[in-house]
């Protein structure tokens, strides 16, 4: 990292919205939203392998999550090219209750112009499935905090399986970080151990066609 | 040849960084008593005598060296009216948060502890399971630290906000929380618990950066600690304990529980002598253990920390997950039979 990302790095772990809007606003006026939107994508990766490595914190993922998705908001302009070439993501918590890092990815996705149907809180089954099947989703990720809500998700592919058959399913959330395979076992097609991974996969998974 | 100790001997020992006849074993087996019982877990922890019976038949058959009074951390939340959720095969959840928005701060209280049913079925238990241990098992209560138990009160996403923008508010929230939890660690002592497990994830510098850890939590957490009448030990549930070590060695805290992803050589270099340390087996990774895999884990970690004493075999998480195999833990307690006999010298081993 150097120049403009070292800078949105250091100002989005010290939760300091104002420079961080500053920082942006003038990387957008030079740049445009193309090159604007890599600086970003850049700096949310590394906050994540950051987390990862255990030099940055949940709670300053979270804020930088927050702090660009509301800059972005402000300072980009609907891109309607952008977002129609982009799939439509569904997300959910999965028979939980704990929305944190279901809301840190939506944030960064959002910052990135994906489309999101939310389908929040405790998602069963039967809802998510009814909702991919109405709202045209083509990639599900799926956050969970709880061993058994993680092996559950085996019951919710193999309904896909007959229902929705293209969905890709992304899982994310502790049992998966604990327990790297997994996501393997509930039939995931990727997961994340942490936010800053989901535009890696979300790539990958796109390349590899939906 | 150590002649063989009682499990509160050999903890106290352990505690006291001298070399018991063996290393101690926790296995923390809360909801795992409604597995082995048959029954649903709301059903299991309805009644103390269930839990009573299951904790007793449960130390005898896995030989674990201690009575574990844990029932859920949601119990909390049910002193201020919280709901509870309780979800096949897994711990319970707390239900809506009792803090809907950060203004219900001003008139939150600080609830009575024996005005709540759940909180006075512990201690029945806990009273039961002192006077069946007859003072040669010790009996471990549970708190959630003051700085920790908003996640479950007011959601993870707003009590983050409040520890960034409202430091008045979060200094009043403190002070309740702090009151509550001396009262109940202290209630619980007074039962008969001989040690007090204080889980604290949010101190882990995986949830919240040190700087600021320091100047909001750790206050309140040294404070709180240095009220509660026994020793105590402050459990990270998982997360990182070594970036803050030498913070929770000067809190007070008589021993920490590390999380799976703590180096344990680095750990035990910055602990010995000073911190007691419990852990690290990977709860969700044991699910998928054989018993093979359970004596190859148990005898890397005890390698690793057990060395000179000061060290508690346990998981890394304080709960084992009702999916581990029964014969995965019978492994782990014939694991720590056969490697954890003292003198130990493993690779872990600092000359």
């Amino acid at each position: 990292m150097g120049g403009i990302t070292t800078a949105l790095f250091q100002a989005l772990i010290s939760v300091d919205k104002a420079i961080a809007t500053e920082l942006l606003t003038a990387e957008y006026s030079k740049n445009g939203f193309k090159e604007t939107g890599e600086v970003i994508t850049q700096v949310l990766e590394e906050i994540g392998n950051g987390w990862e490595q255990g030099s940055v914190s949940l709670a300053q993922v979270y804020m930088s999550g927050i702090i660009v998705e509301e800059v972005v908001k402000k300072i980009f302009p609907q891109n309607e090219e952008v977002v129609n070439t982009l799939p439509v993501l569904g997300t959910a918590v999965f028979l939980d209750c704990h929305g944190l890092g279901m809301k840190i990815v939506k944030s960064l996705v959002k910052s990135k112009g994906y489309p999101v149907i939310d389908m929040g809180l405790g998602a069963d089954v039967d809802l998510i499935v009814e909702t991919i099947l109405e709202k045209n989703i083509q990639i599900l990720l799926l956050s969970v905090l709880m061993l058994p809500s993680a092996l559950a998700i085996k019951g919710l592919k193999e309904k896909l399986g007959s229902k929705s058959p293209g969905v890709k399913l992304v899982v994310g959330g502790a049992p998966f970080r604990l327990d790297e395979t997994l996501g393997t076992q509930v039939g995931a097609h990727a997961y994340c151990r942490n936010a800053g991974e989901i535009f890696g996969v979300l790539n990958r998974l796109q390349k590899e066609g939906l | 040849m150590i002649t063989a100790m009682t499990p509160m001997e050999r903890v106290l020992s352990s505690l006291s960084h001298r070399e018991p006849d063996r290393v101690p074993l926790f296995l923390l087996l809360s909801l795992y008593g409604a597995r082995e019982s048959g029954m649903s877990v709301e059903e299991y922890f309805s009644k103390a005598d269930n839990v009573i019976k299951a904790q007793l038949q449960m130390q005898a058959k896995y030989g674990t060296d201690c009575y574990y009074t844990f029932f859920y951390a949601a119990l909390e939340t049910e002193a201020w009216g919280g709901k509870t959720l309780f979800v096949p095969e897994g711990p319970p959840n707390s239900g809506t948060p009792v803090i809907q928005k950060v203004s219900d701060i001003d008139s939150l209280w600080v609830p009575n502890i024996y005005e709540v049913p759940g909180i006075q079925r512990v201690l029945e238990v806990t009273r039961e399971l002192a006077s069946r241990a007859q003072g040669e098992i010790p009996l471990i209560g549970v708190v959630m630290s003051p700085f920790s138990l908003p996640v479950m009160q007011m959601g993870f996403e707003q009590y983050i906000n409040l520890i960034y923008h409202d430091k008045i508010r979060l200094k009043k929230l403190m002070e309740i929380n702090q009151q509550f939890c001396l009262d109940w660690a202290n209630a619980q002592l007074k039962a008969g618990a001989t040690a007090i497990c204080y889980f604290n994830p949010l101190c882990s510098t995986d949830i919240i950066d040190r700087d600021l850890y320091l100047s909001t939590g750790y206050p309140v957490d040294s404070k709180t600690i240095a009220g509660i009448k026994a020793p105590v030990t402050a459990h990270m549930a998982s997360g990182r304990a070594l970036p803050i070590i030498d913070e929770i060695i000067n809190s007070g805290a008589g021993a920490v529980g590390v999380g799976g992803s703590d180096n344990l050589t680095d750990l035990k270099k910055a602990s010995r002598g000073k911190i007691l340390l419990v852990g690290n087996l990977n709860g969700i990774e044991m699910t998928g253990w054989d018993s093979s895999t359970a004596d190859k884990m148990v005898r890397n970690v005890i390698e690793k920390a057990a060395p000179g004493g000061g060290f508690i075999l346990s998981d890394s998480h304080g709960e084992i997950p009702w999916q581990v195999p029964e014969d995965v833990l019978l492994a782990i307690s014939h694991g720590v039979q056969k490697w954890g006999r003292y003198p130990i010298s493993g690779m872990g081993e600092i000359v």
